[in-house]
């Protein structure tokens, strides 16, 4: 924690002496590079070019609270959130919108320690989610093929899956997973299943702000989302120097990690942002196809009670 | 010359056959030592097939007289081919030794 | 050194390749032997250190194993004490040197009115006291953190992966986690001792059986708990290392370390040939320890070196060392061919060297020495024999000279009588002997064949000669003189020998002719017409035989013109090849074709001609003897008047 706050400081400085405007960006988890177009656009000065300041705020996000919780309370202006996370969020009466969407393919998955033959044979099966969230596509999955799976709650990391504590454990293919590939050797393909395979293909993270913030500011959170394209773009030509930016942030927040994590971290997010309709990284925002899916889906499986308009949610 | 010695007790029975000269004549000397040196009373020398000699094999038939007739004991010469006789009567030596 | 002259070194340098290449094998089969060898210790030395670096991680891996499971009871049996928990942990940390954290967390609502209960002491590696607090509460979730969680699930003990600590420091840990069941069987809690990793880092990276190796162990998650690269621990898995490398068995390694296996595999670490024995604690991590081959075999290849070295030193050795012995050796040899030149010199009596070992170089000077000795024995029969054969031979000489000086050579010159004689002496001289005295106008005439052969033939010759001449000239007749000459040859006459002699006197002027013959052979008489025919003479005896014998002489007339041919039977007797002998027919023939104006000589000439050519080329084992008389009475009448 105490390393968290240091590493703020530090890079507040230069911003603090311009004196221009202050934006607190706080990505949804420790610092990797799952973030990676965001620190090239800081370490680049995208953001002071288009003028405005940033302050890197990773709180964490594994023992408690959420991304979301701190927009909440007024402690982050824009934050990076999943989609599905942001909807259950606004029916709940945050009244976010969504400003970018990075992300346009679903990276969820679920790895077992025995081949998944069909969704059956994760039926009351224990299987590791995270505390905080992110597990909301595989109630869908859950919801849509009548499964009963007894959840295991857990803070992060994979050991749930490598002590056997678990039969499975639910990851993401650009961070657990890689994990667990790193740590067993690799995993039977037989034993994987990605959700986007299952009719769940929603896409994930995205910029966040709330209504109010994007009515006060519109032209600095334009700026911003403007700085981020830029970063994540130059991410993509310039995917060796993105990784030492990371992982010079990375230990600037004294988060223990490796490289190899990171780098492949990093390869599978930029594949996750292409769009699959276009084959492009175009940040094409969601589309009301999709979004009218994941209305039907979530209201079914009982997580939202009414649609999110998609006016309101998408900017 | 080949000399065969029988004895009939202490008659020596002789037959020379062969030829006698100075090529052999030591031979016939060593050949009839036991005539000479022995206790015969009689020798009887058969020459049917005794071819020829010459004046050397005289001088051995000589000294065989002599020896033999210095211990009394008698020599004769018997069947002696025509031409060998002959020269026994050239030199004389039928006169001195007994030839039948 | 001339390889193909000398035998010694031709020797030597054969001795040198068969041990060289004898040598070269051995040294070959020692190496790849010896290499196995290092090979094999190499590996059981690793596993050996191993086996001694996992017995000591054990030992404290059990020593805090028991230690929670005798706090176990302790916490049972002081359940209704809640604060009396907070001693429990003061004491696993206290207790334990290495321990340096321990809790007791409850399940929440365990205690009524407590969702979080979780008593906790640790040291604060600051100040290196002991701290106690309570460690639950919303920003510490511990429910669902892993040391919690885990062993919940799994429903018995667990090792946490090694993390980092937290607190301060940044101290390696693993947390040891036992889940606390009621009389039930009901899970309530958790009861957890922090171990402390630094000691293990530092024990293991002091592990080096060879200087270039070195030992990791990584944890259940396959991430490195110690190794010599720290940047590695905790942040990476063996399998990030395995990615780096071209070669698969890095996988396959890190899989089998997973799955608790023992084993040893050679591998490639970065292009040096190394192995690598690994083997399972008893939580679920795995221990590793790499040795490259080039460490193992360093020293053994600079021995290899070394010995190479001095084999090729010893090579060279042997080289010189057999050579000089083989040269010491075989120096008898060389002395034999020195000798052996020396003696085929002709110095027969050369030394011959002494040996005196008993293998067949002694055996080559044995026979060497007994052909010497044979060599020698025959040269002195040899020179027995010739000296004997060359006084043979001088005897030989001898009774040829007396013979010769016997014989009377001057003819005598008249023309009333032409007469004439000639020996021709055998190789062995026979004793032959002719004899004329012309007294007035008596002509005396013998010849005559004595027995025997050699100088006493030859002595009786001249005996019998001198006897002639001495009695012959006193006019005695001829039977008288015969009986003399006998009686002196008998006389002291021991070896039997005789002599056959024809003797005879003519009167030139009166042509009669007394003689007398003692056992000679007929003599021929050819009448002036050339009639020839024998004189059948009475032939006594030969003399020198009986000293008394009574010999008796003839007389006969000689007509003018008449030849007498005397002779001795080498003539008669002339042998050719088949043994046939010349005979006295043949010499009738012969002389009753001589021609009537032939000289005597001429006529003697003619009849050794004529026996040569009958005897063609066989040996003469006779004297011949021929005396030719020519009686010319009327030419000498004519001449007077």
């Amino acid at each position: 924690m105490k390393r968290i706050l240091i590493g703020i400081v530090i890079l507040l400085i230069p911003f603090l002496m311009k004196g221009q405007e202050i934006i607190t960006f706080m990505p949804q988890w420790t610092p990797q590079t799952q973030f990676a177009g965001y620190y090239v656009a800081m370490e680049k000065g995208y953001y002071e070019e288009e003028g405005i300041s940033v302050i890197l705020d990773h709180f964490g996000g594994s023992s408690t609270g959420t991304a979301i919780e701190r927009l909440q309370h007024g402690k982050a202006d824009i934050i990076t959130s999943q989609l599905v996370t942001a909807m259950i969020a606004r029916e709940k009466g945050l009244r976010l919108v969504n400003v970018l969407q990075t992300s346009q393919v679903n990276g969820l998955m679920c790895a077992a320690h025995f081949p998944i033959q069909s969704p059956q044979s994760l039926d009351s099966a224990r299987v590791g989610r995270w505390k905080v969230g992110f597990g909301e596509i595989c109630d869908l999955f859950c919801y849509k093929n009548g499964l009963n799976v007894n959840w295991i709650p857990y803070i992060q990391g994979i050991n749930l899956y490598v002590s056997g504590a678990v039969d499975a454990l639910l990851c993401y293919s650009y961070s657990e997973f890689i994990l667990l590939e790193l740590a067993t050797g690799g995993i039977p393909r037989e034993n994987v299943i990605c959700f986007r395979d299952y009719g769940l293909n929603y896409p994930e993270d995205g910029l966040y702000v709330t209504e109010k913030y994007y009515r006060t500011h519109t032209e600095a959170v334009e700026k911003f989302v403007r700085a981020s394209k830029r970063g994540w773009d130059y991410a993509r030509m310039h995917p060796d120097e993105a990784l030492d930016i990371s992982m010079r942030i990375i230990q600037m927040f004294n988060v223990a990690t490796n490289k190899i994590l990171q780098k492949r971290m990093l390869e599978e997010t930029l594949r996750l942002q292409i769009n699959p309709v276009t084959g492009k990284a175009d940040y094409a925002p969601v589309r009301r196809e999709v979004l009218d899916d994941m209305n039907a889906s979530l209201r079914e499986a009982g997580h939202l009670n009414k649609d999110i308009k998609y006016e309101e949610l998408i900017r | 010359m080949n000399v065969t010695i029988n004895e009939e007790g202490a008659k020596a029975l002789v037959k020379l056959e062969g030829r006698l000269d100075t090529t052999n004549a030591d031979q016939f000397m060593k050949d009839i030592t036991p005539l000479m040196n022995g206790s015969h009373t009689e020798i009887e020398m058969d020459c049917t097939e005794m071819e020829y000699t010459s004046s050397q094999g005289l001088r051995m038939f000589l000294m065989l007289q002599k020896t033999v007739s210095s211990r009394g004991a008698k020599l004769v010469l018997k069947n002696m081919k025509p031409h060998v006789k002959e020269v026994f009567d050239i030199t004389g030596f039928s006169h001195i030794i007994n030839i039948l | 050194m001339n390889f193909k002259k000398s035998f010694s070194s031709r020797l030597s340098l054969y001795v040198l390749l068969v041990s060289a290449s004898l040598m070269i094998v051995l040294t070959l089969l020692l190496s790849l032997i010896a290499t196995a060898v290092l090979r094999k210790n190499a590996i059981e030395k690793a596993e050996l250190t191993l086996n001694n670096t996992v017995l000591e991680i054990e030992k404290v891996i059990t020593e805090v194993e028991r230690s929670v499971d005798n706090l176990d009871w302790v916490v049972q049996q002081n359940l209704g004490n809640e604060e009396f928990m907070y001693e429990v942990t003061r004491e696993m940390v206290s207790a334990n040197p290495n321990v340096i954290g321990s809790a007791v967390a409850f399940e929440p609502g365990f205690y009524k009115g407590r969702s979080y209960f979780a008593p906790y002491s640790y040291i604060g590696d600051v100040s290196g006291e002991l701290h106690t607090i309570q460690l639950g509460n919303e920003n510490y979730d511990y429910p669902l953190l892993d040391w919690y969680q885990i062993p919940k699930l799994l429903g018995h003990a667990y090792w946490s992966e090694p993390y980092y600590d937290d607190g301060g420091g940044g101290q390696r840990m693993s947390t040891y986690s036992m889940p606390l069941t009621d009389e039930n069987g009901e899970f309530f809690g958790i009861l957890t001792a922090d171990l402390s990793l630094e000691w293990m880092s530092d024990m293991v990276s002091a592990i080096k059986p060879y200087e270039d190796s070195y030992t990791f162990i990584i944890g259940r998650n396959a991430a490195y708990i110690a190794h010599p690269d720290n940047e590695k621990v905790l942040n990476e898995t063996i399998f990030t290392s395995a990615m780096a490398m071209t070669d698969t068995i890095a996988f396959e390694i890190g899989r089998d370390m997973l799955a608790g296996n023992r084993d040893m595999r050679r591998f490639m670490n970065d292009d040096a040939a190394s192995f690598i024995v690994y083997g399972p604690l008893s939580n679920g991590w795995s221990v590793a320890l790499i040795c490259s081959y080039e460490d193992v075999f360093g020293m053994a290849m600079a021995v290899i070196m070394l010995i190479i070295f001095f084999l090729i030193l010893g090579l060279v050795a042997l080289f010189f060392g057999s050579r000089s012995i083989i040269r010491r050796m075989t120096t008898p040899i060389v002395q034999f061919g020195n000798a052996a030149m020396t003696i085929a010199k002709g110095n027969f009596n050369a030394s011959i060297p002494e040996v005196y070992s008993k293998d067949e170089i002694r055996t080559l000077r044995n026979s060497l020495a007994y052909m010497q000795r044979s060599i020698n024995t025959y040269i002195d029969e040899l020179k027995t024999t010739t000296a004997s054969n060359e006084r043979y031979e001088s005897e030989l000489n001898i009774a040829r000279e007396i013979q010769s000086s016997m014989l009377p050579h001057n003819f005598p010159i008249r023309s009333d009588l032409d007469l004439y004689a000639e020996v021709q002496p055998a190789k062995e001289v026979g004793g032959d002997l002719y004899d004329f005295l012309v007294v007035g106008d008596s002509v005396f005439f013998l010849v005559g064949d004595v027995s025997g052969k050699g100088v006493p033939a030859a002595l009786f010759m001249a005996i019998t000669r001198a006897a002639f001449r001495f009695i012959g000239a006193l006019g005695l007749p001829m039977a008288e003189v015969m009986s003399r000459v006998n009686f002196s040859l008998c006389d002291g006459n021991q070896n039997n020998m005789f002599v056959t002699i024809f003797a005879g006197r003519l009167d030139l002027k009166t042509g009669e002719m007394e003689y007398c013959n003692a056992g000679h052979n007929p003599i021929v008489i050819v009448d002036p017409a050339g009639k020839a025919s024998f004189l059948r003479a009475k032939p006594n005896l030969a003399a020198g035989l009986l000293e008394n014998f009574p010999y008796e002489d003839e007389h006969m007339k000689l007509e003018s013109g008449s030849r007498l041919i005397l002779y001795t039977d080498g003539v008669t007797e002339a042998e050719r090849e088949d043994k046939a002998q010349f005979g006295e027919q043949a010499l009738l023939e012969w002389a009753a074709g001589l021609s009537e104006t032939i000289s005597s000589k001429g006529a003697a000439h003619d009849l050794n001609a004529h026996v040569k050519m009958f005897t063609a080329g066989a040996d003469q084992n006779d004297d011949i003897t021929i005396m030719a008389i020519h009686y010319l009475k009327n030419n000498n009448t004519k001449n007077q008047e």
